[in-house]
């Protein structure tokens, strides 16, 4: 007997890339394309007269040379920022600034003529870019990452999320748990992203107290002033997520190996959209992730969607898959009467011969 | 976001390069069958694509566009490690198989089935095996795949029927959605 495969065959192949893959190959991307623009200049520079293409090029590499590092207004250069009992803050000679509050740090990767990019390691911190610079800055923040060009913000990282607050400007915030793996905040807005041990917060507009209050500007030679407890600020309205968005992102932490939060967010997702496509094809798609280790669970979620009406083109589906949880979690009876309503409702259905078989075994 | 990016917005470049990686790296594996190569074809795609996008007069129309410019790279790096292979300079690198890539919970008759379904398009001309990995495993549409592989929708069709029938002898194929 011949194998049968349904088409396309989308489903039930992997992407076979996770996040770090597609950071990596944009990073490589980027990296070509600036090898690709200076070997044009490059070689305009060089065709011109060998004398001229000298000219060129050694003011070139100079050039390069002197934007350098970003340094500190006090001279030198940073390596990390780090906060006792005390906030902390650096000051750059461009005028820019990061302040950590108490018990928190932040290292400096990179600092070069193109970028600055740093790390929180813990705690939170708030970075104010001075706008109109060369550099890109990018705080890196374990599973998500923070780009900015001329703005205010501020990003926490707690046990179970990390919050960005953006004060001015705007900034792109990066990461596999991010809808959309990418999401723009502008000034005004919260950004809160749970980490892989979080489940989902209940996201609502609220007053936003940042972590950070504002420092009263400071002459260089006095030591960093005490920060008072932090003012309310005015209300941020924060990112709502919709039942589409964590199905996204379901699919996402799937991909990436973690089942546990694909699982947590299908949930989610039904819970809010049962009765509707979106809610059937969670359910669906919870059923399948669980039907190994609980095909108990997997049948009550399919029941339970079944109670809370299924879209017709979905209907057939999640039947033959309760038949096949009931049958997997021992329960003959309850896959016998789900069998008979399959057929019945769907008597040349697809999924007819196993529904059958599963019954029969 | 497409304008945008005409305009210059790196944030843009991002956005569009993140929302089209999946389905451009999918089809670069599937075609090349080698993880590095395909790596290097959707860079290549990606710095064709920004470069050369002022030639899109249709920003709705990206998304086909760009798998057209994976599917022509693909071909041409094809052929340059066919032509490697010819002069035993080529890598020696296993193929990374459909059943390599099922998903946990697919069962091991479906993996069998995958990897029938790969030894059979291996058999197939480039042109076919890349109009029928678009429609019948990453499930574009038919006008997408004609567009992607520079044919009529007519051609498309009949190579996908031809590739359907160098198939069907081995695995029954079950189609979903003939739109």
């Amino acid at each position: 007997m011949k194998a049968k495969l349904r088409l396309p065959l989308r489903s039930t192949i992997r992407d076979g890339f996770d996040e770090g893959d597609l950071m990596r190959l944009w990073r490589g991307l980027q990296a070509r394309r600036s090898r690709r623009w200076l070997g044009w200049r490059l070689a305009v520079g060089v065709a011109a007269a060998s004398a001229l293409a000298l000219w060129l090029i050694v003011p070139w590499s100079s050039v390069i040379n002197r934007t350098g590092p970003l340094r500190l207004a006090t001279g030198g250069v940073p390596a990390a920022l780090v906060a006792g009992q005390q906030p902390e803050r650096l000051v750059m000679a461009d005028g820019s600034s990061m302040i950590a509050a108490p018990h928190s740090k932040v290292d400096v990767l990179a600092n070069d003529a193109r970028v600055f990019l740093s790390a929180l390691r813990q705690g939170a911190v708030r970075i104010a870019v001075q706008p109109g610079g060369p550099r890109r800055w990018v705080v890196d923040c374990g599973p998500v990452s923070i780009e900015v060009v001329g703005t205010e913000f501020e990003v926490e990282r707690a046990a179970n999320e990390i919050v960005v607050s953006v004060m001015r400007g705007v900034v792109v915030v990066r990461g596999a748990r991010v809808p959309d793996h990418v999401q723009r905040v502008s000034a005004g807005q919260r950004l809160a992203i749970p980490t892989a041990e979080a489940p989902l917060p209940k996201v609502a507009p609220g007053h936003h107290e940042p972590t950070i209050a504002p420092i009263p500007s400071e002459s260089p030679a006095q030591p960093a002033p005490v920060l008072a407890p932090s003012e309310p600020s005015p209300a941020l309205p924060a990112m709502r997520l919709g039942p589409d968005d964590m199905i996204r992102r379901a699919d996402a932490a799937r991909r990436a190996g973690d089942a546990a939060l694909a699982k947590r967010l299908l949930a989610q997702a039904f819970e809010m959209a049962a009765g509707s496509p979106s809610g059937a094809i969670a359910a669906l798609t919870l059923a399948r992730l669980s039907m190994g280790e609980d095909p108990a669970g997997a049948a009550a979620v399919l029941a339970r969607a079944l109670r809370n009406r299924v879209p017709r083109g979905l209907e057939e589906d999640v039947r033959a898959r309760l038949v096949e949880a009931q049958v997997r979690s021992g329960d003959k009876e309850g896959a016998r009467a789900a069998a008979r309503e399959y057929h019945r409702r769907f008597p040349q259905g697809v999924h007819g011969p196993e529904v059958r078989r599963w019954v029969a075994e | 976001m497409v304008r945008r990016l005409g305009q210059g917005d790196s944030w843009a470049e991002e956005a569009l390069y993140r929302r089209h990686f999946t389905a451009v790296f999918r089809v670069a594996l599937r075609l090349l069958e080698n993880r590095a190569d395909a790596e290097d074809v959707v860079q290549d795609v990606f710095v064709a694509a920004f470069a050369d996008i002022r030639k899109l007069r249709d920003p709705a129309a990206f998304g086909p566009w760009v798998l057209g410019i994976a599917v022509h790279r693909a071909h041409r790096y094809f052929r340059r490690q066919k032509l490697l292979h010819a002069l035993g300079l080529g890598r020696q690198d296993d193929p990374v198989t459909l059943d390599e890539l099922a998903c946990e919970d697919v069962d091991p008759e479906m993996r069998g089935a995958l990897a029938l379904v790969d030894r059979e398009l291996r058999k197939l001309p480039p042109r076919k095996r890349a109009a029928w990995v678009l429609r019948r495993i990453e499930g574009h549409s038919l006008a997408e795949v004609a567009a992607a592989c520079a044919c009529s929708l007519a051609t498309a069709k009949r190579w996908i029927h031809m590739a359907d029938a160098h198939i069907a002898p081995h695995i029954d194929l079950e189609v979903s959605d003939e739109s």
